[in-house]
């Protein structure tokens, strides 16, 4: 059994970035998730942003390509004006003393704005938008990274995040090193919307990671504390043994069943200075440009079925996340698809 | 059977797309007149022109009617009118439905919104109760405006005549009270593909042979006018037209589009 993202209508429950904060203005801008476009907004200069489809109900035009007056999303097409929360407050073609129809409202959409992205959620929330703990304390400093656009699925990129087993490998360049490609034993402990797991392993320091963590040893021991906070957002605090904490908040917008929003945060508790702010962001940069062709290779489906693949002792939080999709998959009722690989070789 | 319609479960009508079949017994525009392509690209496939039911030149381009058409060619009677110039438009390729593209180019509403760079007078909002005279192929409506002068300053006076037949020609006669000047649009869709549709576009003008418009000006500015549209239709979720009145909002100034999606619905479900 297989799903693609379109496939677990729970997903849509739970917020995801679309947008920085600091690029959102009063033009509407056009997002997609879960295959659908919506128009995000600020009614006005530095107030809250708003959401909805991006689609007029009145001939169906993208509201992103409208424009604001008197705090209101004008659609381009038939200049109907929407307030926020949705309703029509003014159809120009209609003498002003008719009622407008109850049905001339917009979807709106649950809008948020944390740690300086917008978040949206399109269906119903069972969860807010996720914690970042460190991003409220003195001691930690947190940057944006990334917000672009992959062609994966966002399962596979979330699950990425939690296979420890593949920075030896894929990392090699970087951070990793085949000829420690062992993990230890750990467990997998699951939680309300996700799961989380602790390991310590060796890990490479390259010349760039001596000048990043302030080291001068070529393998540190690294202590990985993963929190997969949401189906789709992970946190992972990365600990040297020098006390120096990265501290990586990141995940997987579902643009569709293809693409992913690729979102990422970094805190840091080093005070760094902007000169190894850069050479910290650049190390990340080059981690995920390791991960990027990987997984834009491996197709959108997502295996749940457990003996669809290989999995080892090393693969215990990625046969969880299956688990954890699968019962998310199981509450909509729709048919799940025989997996892939199964038909392959039926 | 359910005595009365009482508690029947009344069906959706689906969406009209490209491709549906039934739109072959119709007549489509799909070259210019005197042109007899072998084949052509209609309704999601290709339809050899030598095996259609009918096949005649009129208004300037060849029409094919691959089944027994249900219902007539489009008729402008300022093409038989020696003062006016016909200018046919090159045609375009639009990737949205043909339904759609009809609806757009009946639609008032939208003109102050999406044409105020190019013709329309943005502060004339209004539409009011307009009468439209329906049949089952099609239907006339006019309606009385102002845009942007013809060959003056400022805004003028404009009758607004559209002419309708189905399933997609929408005849528009634009007569410039102030500049005693005429322009008659037809817009002839030739549905390809779901997604994809021929616009043919042929004008008639009667400001051409007193020199004060040129051929030129006339297809440049309906390409402006017609890039303003399709900006728009390009980037609708769905390329096809609902023909539900209860899938979108409608409201008094929407008559004609709502009459469209009436004789279509009438003809095809």
């Amino acid at each position: 059994m297989s799903v693609l993202v379109s496939e677990v209508p729970a997903l849509r429950d739970y917020f995801y970035p679309v947008a920085y904060g600091a690029d959102l203005t009063v033009e509407p801008r056009r997002v997609e998730l879960f295959g659908q476009g919506y128009a995000i907004w600020r009614p006005s200069p530095g107030w809250p942003a708003e959401a909805a489809a991006d689609e007029c109900p009145h001939r169906g035009a993208r509201l992103s390509q409208g424009w604001l007056a008197d705090g209101c999303v004008v659609c381009p097409y038939h200049g109907w004006r929407f307030e926020a929360g949705g309703a029509c407050t003014l159809i120009p073609q209609n003498d002003p003393s008719l009622p407008i129809p109850p049905r001339a409202r917009l979807l709106t959409a649950h809008c948020e704005e944390r740690y300086g992205l917008v978040w949206l959620c399109i269906g119903t929330p069972r969860a807010g938008v996720p914690d970042f703990p460190h991003a409220g304390d003195a001691d930690y400093v947190l940057r944006h990274e990334f917000l672009e656009e992959w062609a994966a699925s966002a399962p596979r990129v979330v699950d990425n995040s939690l296979d420890i087993s593949h920075v030896a490998w894929v990392h090699r360049g970087t951070v990793g090193d085949p000829e420690f490609p062992m993990l230890p034993p750990f467990e997998v402990e699951r939680h309300r919307h996700g799961l989380r797991f602790h390991l310590t392993y060796v890990s490479k320091v390259s010349a760039a990671q001596k000048a990043n963590l302030g080291m001068d040893v070529d393998y540190a021991e690294r202590s990985t504390f993963v929190d997969l906070v949401q189906p789709l957002c992970f946190t992972a605090i990365l600990r040297y043994a020098n006390g120096v904490e990265h501290v990586l908040y990141k995940g997987a917008s579902p643009i569709d069943d293809h693409r992913s929003l690729f979102w990422q945060l970094v805190a840091r508790n080093d005070a760094p200075d902007e000169a190894r702010w850069a050479t910290i962001v650049g190390m990340d940069r080059a981690v995920t440009g390791e991960d990027r062709p990987i997984l834009e290779g491996i197709p959108a489906d997502f295996p749940l079925q457990t003996t669809t693949e290989v999995h080892t002792r090393s693969d215990r939080m990625t046969v969880e996340y299956r688990r954890l999709l699968g019962e998310l998959a199981s509450e909509s009722g729709l048919p799940i698809r025989p997996d892939r690989l199964w038909s392959r070789t039926a | 059977m359910v005595a009365d319609g009482v508690n029947a479960t009344v069906e959706p009508v689906a969406p009209l797309a490209n491709d549906e079949r039934s739109l072959l017994s119709f007549w489509h525009p799909v070259a210019f007149a005197g042109e007899r392509p072998d084949t052509v690209a209609l309704c999601g496939g290709r339809v050899e022109v030598a095996a259609c039911d009918a096949v005649v030149d009129h208004l300037g381009l060849c029409w094919v009617a691959p089944l027994a058409p249900r219902a007539p060619l489009p008729v402008v009677p300022d093409d038989a009118d020696t003062s006016f110039v016909r200018v046919p438009s090159p045609p375009r390729v639009w990737r949205t439905g043909a339904g759609l593209m009809a609806d757009n180019f009946i639609d008032l509403g939208h003109l102050p919104f999406v044409h105020a760079t190019s013709f329309a007078d943005p502060l004339d909002t209004d539409v009011p109760a307009l009468a439209v005279d329906q049949t089952e192929t099609g239907f006339t409506v006019e309606h009385h405006h102002t845009t942007r002068r013809l060959h003056g300053q400022g805004v003028g006076r404009r009758v607004f005549g559209v002419t309708f037949t189905a399933p997609f020609a929408v005849v528009l006669r634009l007569e410039y009270l102030d500049d005693d000047a005429v322009i008659t649009s037809a817009f002839c869709h030739q549905p390809v593909d779901r997604a994809t549709t021929v616009l043919w576009a042929v004008n008639w003008r009667n400001d051409i042979v007193d020199g004060r418009a040129t051929t030129a000006e006339t297809t440049r500015f309906q390409e402006q006018v017609g890039a303003e549209d399709r900006a728009m239709l390009e980037r609708l979720r769905d390329p096809t037209l609902p023909l539900d009145l209860g899938a979108e909002v409608h409201t008094r100034a929407d008559r004609p589009t709502v009459a469209l999606r009436r004789v279509l619905a009438g003809l095809l479900r």
